[in-house]
Formats: C-alpha cells, structure tokens, sequence
C-alpha cells in the first residue's frame, strides 16, 4: 500500500492521463482537452481577482514547443509551478 | 487512500513539505537530514525503486540549486516533478503488453500476493 505522499504523485500521473485520453492522445493535450483539466481541477486559475487568465492563455504559458498542446512535459512544468503558488497561498 | 484530484495533492505535497521544514532550523525549508526523513517516512516504497531518489546526498547537493545546504519548496517542488516523471516512465515499463496506452504499478513495484502477479 503506497503511502498519502507517493500517493499523490501517482495521482499526478493520473490526472493528467484522465483528461489527455479522453481527447484520443495519451501524451498530450488539445486545447478541449486542457479546458476539461483546468475547469474541473483548479477553475479558480480562470476567476483570480488579481490576476484573471482565459485557457487560451494559461495554455501558451506552458506550451513552450508552441504546438498549441501541452504534452506531459510541460504539464510537469505547469504543476511545478501551481506547487510553488500553493505554498505561497499557504503562507497568507 | 484519498480521492485523486489536483488540488488534494497540491496540498499534501505543501503539508507534507512544512511537517518536516519545521522540525529545526529554517522553518521553511529543509536540511539534509530532514530531506532524509521525509523520504525514508513518506516515500518507503518509492525510494526503493527511484534512481532519482536512491542517493539522498546526490540527490540533496542537485536539489539545492542556490547551494545554501536548504532544500526550500521551489527546489522540493522540482524534486516532486522529477519523481512525477520517473513514475511515469515507471508505469509504462510496469504496463502489460498489449496495444494501446496502458500504464502498470509504478515505482511502488507490484504489489505482491495478489492474484495474477
Ligand atoms: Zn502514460
């Protein structure tokens, strides 16, 4: 039985592909397919009073090979840095 | 086990990191011998099977780019990548063979005693 931790970054692995397969690549993800993800699991990315993003912006920011998908590299990218965001938040 | 969602694990990662920052010394941060705790407690099952994750002292003076002998969070959080990424590349090693895309166990192994393994 893995623990909470180990857990968790199995669930990294998880989230991605439950949402990369459901638009027929395992890999990567279309713009339909990144929308779903950042809509069911963290939509408040779209509503930050400070800093309001679109999807279409949010995925330019992590696509860095810049062909319009974001593919499991870049979301390791993208997590590293909602980490970053949430140990900050939790300091407030 | 708890429900995987993105959220969840963001915060277990953060919890996770200050249950052990705070036992000494910078209470944001880790030192040596906190880094060893946590994973020797929170990842039993990973660090048998990681590369990454195999040599703490290696894997410390790598993690702690600005070299002030601390893992802060920014560096913990590029740990969790990479361990993210190894899993990965676990789970298609692990996946029974066959067409299509199918993951396997892990870098917790198998899971032994079950019927089929
Ligand atoms: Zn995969």
């Amino acid at each position: 039985m893995v623990t909470k931790f180990e857990g968790a970054i199995n669930c990294m692995v998880d989230v991605f592909h439950k949402y990369s397969l459901e638009h027929g690549h395992p890999h990567a993800m279309n713009r339909k397919a990144f929308r779903k993800l950042i809509e069911t699991e963290c939509p408040e990315l779209l509503t930050n009073p400070k800093d309001p993003k679109t999807v279409e912006t949010l995925l330019k920011e992590v696509d860095s090979n810049k062909d319009d998908l974001m593919n499991f590299e870049e979301y390791l990218f993208m997590i590293t840095r909602l980490m970053v965001d949430a140990h900050e938040a939790s300091h407030k | 086990m708890e429900a995987c969602s993105l959220k969840n694990s963001l915060k277990i990662f953060v919890d996770t990191f200050h249950k052990y920052s705070n036992i000494s010394g910078n209470k944001d941060a880790l030192n040596r011998r906190e880094m060893k705790t946590l994973l020797n407690k929170e990842m039993p099952h990973f660090i048998k099977n990681s590369k990454d994750l195999k040599n703490v002292s290696h894997l410390f003076e790598e993690l702690d780019t600005n070299q002030d002998a601390d893992v802060d969070f920014k560096e913990f959080a590029v740990m969790i990548a990479r361990v993210v990424m190894e899993t990965h590349e676990k789970m298609h090693e692990n996946a029974p063979p066959g067409q299509g895309h199918s993951h396997g166990p892990g870098l917790e192994g198998p899971v032994k005693g079950k019927c089929g393994q």
